[in-house]
């Protein structure tokens, strides 16, 4: 005992090194918390938040990364960054790769933090803008190497094209925007067992209807291999538009000898073909690269991918004839030919192109506006399918020009009044109401198929004017200047709106005779305003219209008071003030900004991902092509659809 | 000795031998503790507490129509004061619990609270976290640990995902076809195609579990994952086919006979197949929680009820709309009724089964609740909730907790652990805490509910 009283000092110091260490490894055993997130929190957080000032009673220098503990802090921290509220304004702002790798951490270490998928659609402005166009990130660009579960319209255009009685297994996302994205989706247990089903049908289908099959299937003599084989390389050829490798025919030959051993010839080989209809390759796009891959790393995409890669960027069906033999025939091997067969399946207008249209769908979102219940005793007038084929035949017509094709839609005072439906005679309800009275048409207008048609300049600018625009922005009785505002914050300002906070109790009083501004003062509170500045002065421009997208100078027989402004932008010429919507959009439609916008979500939509630094030459070259064509949207998606994004592929981080 | 469903599967599988040896597997663990099973009956469009609330007992609310009840209530109630949207269930009287004034503020409110119903999280986040059908699924393993099925405002969808979820990122599907859903979880084993399919089956899926693996090889990351996902959804499939298999004799004996109503446009048919469905899959023992969502999510709230006249949507009835004279309290009041009835032939059936010294209905918690809290615009200041069945006592109860913020104030966290608790997974806690209550203990289940 008393020898160990009197121990070695040194040992002690060990020991006590040892304890601390252990005490340090106990309170976070992260070794990513004290190499990166501390000195992040040091350097940006600690000034205001430490021992010296502990703003709002918060201090980051004690942290330990221990969630147990912890959880609300680090879920505020993530709040607070992802809002661009912290740091304040007049302090410098952390790089932003930094910034995402605290964002990263706390999302994987918190439990029910907010879904912090950077690739997902929402998170999209999360780049900064002036850098994206800077030119100072002017690096070779490339797209990850990645499988793209086919979309529900694709895959009723090639796998379940020729089926008998199929049903869609697949879903779309739901949300509101781009809805394509690669990197959301994956195939689940119930969707397979669908797939099976639908290969199924297909086979069955076939083997009646396809003359070959039904001889193969109606032989009575045993099917010898020479036969199987060729009816796979059949299967082959119509799902996967391919050979079968030889390795690969062996095993679909071994499957269809033991199902055909242990069910009988029919239904064994039935087995093997629907096997083919399941291989990940139709269901999946592959989009991997060549084997070979450049000095930076990329991988171009291989003919056959860039073949289906171009037809799926454009239709919902499998590459046409043209560009099979181009991949075959080693004519789609680089940009060049990328851009001769995008060129040419653009401008041949028997190809149809539901890709485009889809486009000004998701990103102005008009084509909601069915979706909002609008009481027909309001409004017995109110067609909104109709609206939104209007839309989109004012769309088609401004392609069709193609000629300042982003001015023109946030600016033009064309419009299409009821034209399909008159047009092509066809007998909806449409036809008893007077459709007209939505784009301020008097009851007596009578309906010509000489449109478009002009309205007032003063009271219409271009789709965001347009009554299936308003409508689907609009709530079952009102307008909705926050679902206006954070459209033109996000889609033409580049900015970001985070979710609701969950702890806010989100209703306006319920004043029916009080305009909807007076209503909304609520949101002037300051826990409010924070996010609602962004929004509000933006959608009150449209206080110009009522909630069918009628335009009105009164409400409640006061004068309507539509005036905004732009602000919270890092970009002050894009800062003003404005009586109405047409005036905000035709001062926007004019800056850099607002079009570079919008080639950014044509980007997003069409490389089915977000943009990151590394695609700023994509975007530059993007926005140049738009330019030095006098605003061509062909000429943008020629140079987006033959981009380094577009044709290359990376390993993934 | 009585003949109940377990001792005779018991026989059946003692003398069926090696090939219901799957099947003896799923059923030990149920044989080894107390059967018990949850069935979650959610409805799109909120539950106004009104609709629930017993008759005779006043409940006080504040000026903006809030629960503003200082104090537990807790008292038993007699058949004849059950409100008119539940006058289905007065049969079942004696095991009804009406529980009025739990909050679930966490949920943020809204048209639909979507996952965040089922998992006391946010929902607008989409699926963060585990929904507590599917944690009474891991408590309470079978062949298939949750059925999901239900009804959305689009007759063509075939699966959704709108509430229920394994993990962050892993949504269930809910079933809106029940054609389709019959298809799945009774298959071929139920019909006499039997043996050939199975065969077909099981070579096509191991074939293609191979195959996939072949490929899985050349990728790396997330692309890798979803190879994977895609591998294992033949795997589950493989296995589940395997499992049912063993089970062909008792599928065959409760399948449900596939009538008109499993391929109707009418929302109605297609709710009530799927009770039959649901009922059939619990009763053949294929799973333990049963999810039924009736319009549930968005945007799959905004159905009609054409099949009970009913010709305009539950979103335009949730802003007041009225039809042809008749309010929207009073259409509203009529589907719901219509889930009690439903509701009611589902506890029917489970009565009608011995097991053990009385009935499935002993065993089996069925709960009632919308994902839009209580109201059409919600905003979970209140959450609703009925519970039939298995029930603390054998009269009906009706408990309402002390409003928002009051001491003794419970939220839907604190019944979720309840229901934990009863399955024999006690947790502290069940999803997210509410940080406008951090002064109230959010902790531990509903000392009320003695379920165990």
């Amino acid at each position: 005992m008393e020898a160990s009283r009197k121990s070695d000092p040194r040992l002690a110091f060990l020991l006590l090194a040892i304890t601390t260490l252990q005490a340090a490894v106990a309170r976070n055993p992260d070794p990513k918390f004290h190499k990166t997130i501390q000195p992040f929190l040091d350097a940006h957080c600690v000034e205001c938040h430490g021992p010296e000032k502990a703003k709002g009673k918060l201090r980051f220098d004690t942290l330990t990364g221990d969630f147990s503990r912890e959880g609300e802090i680090w879920q505020g921290i993530q709040n607070q960054i992802l809002k661009g509220e912290m740091p304040p304004k007049e302090k410098p702002i952390p790089a932003y790769l930094e910034s995402q790798v605290l964002l990263g951490w706390i999302e994987k270490n918190a439990p029910y933090a907010t879904p912090l998928d950077l690739h997902l659609p929402k998170f999209g402005n999360k780049i900064d803008h002036a850098s994206l166009f800077s030119g100072e990130f002017d690096q070779p660009g490339a797209s990850p190497q990645r499988l793209w579960k086919l979309r529900p319209s694709l895959y009723e255009g090639t796998l379940g094209k020729n089926s008998g009685e199929t049903t869609q297994p697949f879903s779309a996302p739901g949300r509101e925007g781009i809805q394509d994205y690669s990197a959301d989706q994956s195939i689940d247990d119930a969707e397979t067992l669908q797939l099976i089903t639908n290969a199924r049908s297909t086979i069955e289908k076939r083997s009646v209807h396809d003359p070959e099959l039904a001889a193969i299937f109606s032989q009575k003599s045993p099917l010898d291999r020479g036969t199987i084989e060729r009816v796979v390389r059949r299967q082959f050829a119509l799902t996967l538009l391919r050979e079968p490798e030889e390795e690969e025919l062996r095993r679909f030959v071994q499957l269809a000898k033991s199902s055909i051993s242990k069910i009988g010839s029919t239904a064994g080989l039935k087995n093997t073909l629907a096997a083919v209809m399941l291989h990940p390759e139709a269901v999946f796009r592959f989009e991997i690269g060549n084997t070979k891959p450049d000095q930076a790393g990329r991988r171009l995409l291989s003919s056959r991918e860039l073949a289906f890669a171009i037809a799926y960027a454009l239709t919902d069906q499998h590459p046409d004839p043209t560009l099979l033999k181009s991949a075959s025939s080693n004519r789609l091997a680089n940009k060049l030919d990328v851009t001769r067969e995008v060129r040419r399946i653009l401008h041949d207008n028997e190809i149809a192109k539901p890709r485009i249209l889809r486009f000004f769908r998701e990103y102005f979102q008009y084509h909601h506006a069915p979706e909002v219940f609008k009481d027909f005793q309001l409004n017995f007038n109110h067609a909104p399918h109709v609206l939104v084929a209007d839309t989109d035949q004012l769309i088609l017509h401004i392609l069709d020009q193609d000629h300042q094709v982003f001015t023109e839609l946030l600016t033009t005072n064309k419009t299409y009044v009821n034209y399909l439906v008159e047009k092509e005679g066809r007998k909806t309800r449409a036809n008893q109401k007077y459709v007209q009275d939505s784009y301020d048409l008097p009851f007596e207008w009578a309906w010509t198929d000489q449109q478009p048609l002009l309205l007032s300049r003063e009271e219409r600018a271009g789709i965001l004017t347009q009554p299936s625009w308003l409508v689907a922005h609009s709530s079952n009785f009102h307008n909705h200047v926050i679902r206006r505002g954070k459209w033109i914050r996000e889609h033409l300002l580049g900015g970001h709106v985070p979710d609701l906070p969950i702890t806010v109790d989100a209703q306006l009083p319920d004043e029916p005779n009080q305009p909807l501004r007076h209503r909304m003062r609520v949101t002037r509170e300051e826990a409010c305003w924070k996010c609602h500045r962004k929004m509000d002065p933006l959608g009150f421009t449209f206080e110009s219209y009522d909630h069918f997208g009628r335009h009105r100078l009164t409400e409640f027989k006061l004068p309507v008071d539509s005036q905004g402004h732009v602000d919270l932008t890092r970009d002050s010429s894009l800062h003003g003030d404005f009586p109405n919507a047409v005036a905000l959009i035709h001062h926007l439609a004019k800056t850099d900004r607002a079009r570079q916008m919008f080639i950014r979500y044509a980007f997003r939509y069409w490389m089915g991902r977000n943009e990151e630094l590394s695609d700023s030459r994509t975007l530059i070259q993007a926005d140049q092509a738009y330019l030095k064509s006098n605003g061509s949207f062909k000429e943008l998606l020629i140079s987006l659809l033959s981009s380094d994004a577009f044709l290359y592929r990376i390993s993934p981080k | 000795m009585n003949i109940t469903r377990r001792n005779s599967i018991k026989g059946l599988t003692l003398t069926a031998g090696g090939l219901l040896a799957p099947f003896v597997q799923a059923l030990e663990p149920r044989e080894r503790s107390k059967p018990q099973r949850f069935v979650f009956i959610i409805e799109g469009n909120g539950l106004p507490p009104n609709q629930i609330q017993p008759k005779g007992i006043m409940r006080t609310v504040d000026d903006l129509d809030r629960n503003s009840s200082s104090n537990l209530v807790d008292q038993s109630i007699g058949k004849s004061a059950l409100p008119e949207a539940l006058t289905p269930l007065v049969p079942f009287a004696d095991r009804l619990t009406i529980l009025q004034g739990l909050s679930g503020r966490i949920c943020g409110g809204g048209h639909s609270n979507n996952f965040g119903t089922l998992g006391v999280y946010s929902g607008r986040a989409g699926a963060v976290g585990q929904t507590i059908d599917m944690a009474l699924a891991e408590a309470l393993p079978a062949v298939i640990p949750q059925v999901g099925l239900g009804i959305s405002q689009r007759p063509t969808d075939t699966t959704i995902y709108n509430c229920s979820a394994q993990g962050r990122d892993k949504k269930r599907p809910t079933f809106c076809r029940p054609d389709l859903a019959y298809q799945h979880f009774f298959g071929s084993v139920a019909t006499n195609a039997g043996r050939q399919n199975f065969d077909a089956n099981t070579d096509l899926l191991d074939f293609m579990s191979r195959e996939i693996g072949q490929l899985d090889q050349q990728l790396d990351g997330s692309e890798k994952d979803k190879l994977n996902h895609y591998l294992s959804a033949f795997e589950s499939l493989r296995d589940r086919q395997s499992r049912l298999q063993g089970m062909e004799a008792v599928l065959k004996k409760h399948a449900p006979a596939v009538t008109d109503k499993y391929r109707s446009p009418i929302e109605t048919d297609r709710l009530d197949a799927h009770f039959d469905l649901g009922a059939a899959a619990l009763i053949s023992g294929l799973t333990n929680v049963l999810t039924i969502a009736s319009g549930v999510g968005d945007p799959f709230f905004n159905i009609k009820f054409s099949g009970l006249d009913i010709p305009i949507t539950k979103h335009s009835i949730g802003h007041a709309g009225n039809y042809q004279g008749v309010g929207w309290e009073e259409m509203m009041i009529k589907i719901r009724t219509y889930h009690m009835s439903l509701i009611a032939r589902l506890a029917g059936r489970l009565q009608a089964i011995p097991e053990g010294a009385g009935t499935m209905l002993d065993t089996t918690t069925i709960i009632y609740l919308s994902d839009a809290a209580e109201n059409h615009h919600s905003r979970c200041w209140e959450w609703p909730i009925l519970m039939l069945g298995k029930t603390p006592n054998k009269t009906s109860r009706f408990l309402n907790y002390p409003k928002y913020g009051n001491n003794g104030h419970r939220t839907i966290a604190n019944f979720y652990t309840s229901l934990l608790r009863s399955a024999g997974a006690p947790r502290d806690h069940f999803g997210l805490k509410d940080p406008n209550l951090r002064d109230l203990n959010q902790d531990g289940p509903l000392e009320e509910l003695e379920l165990a």
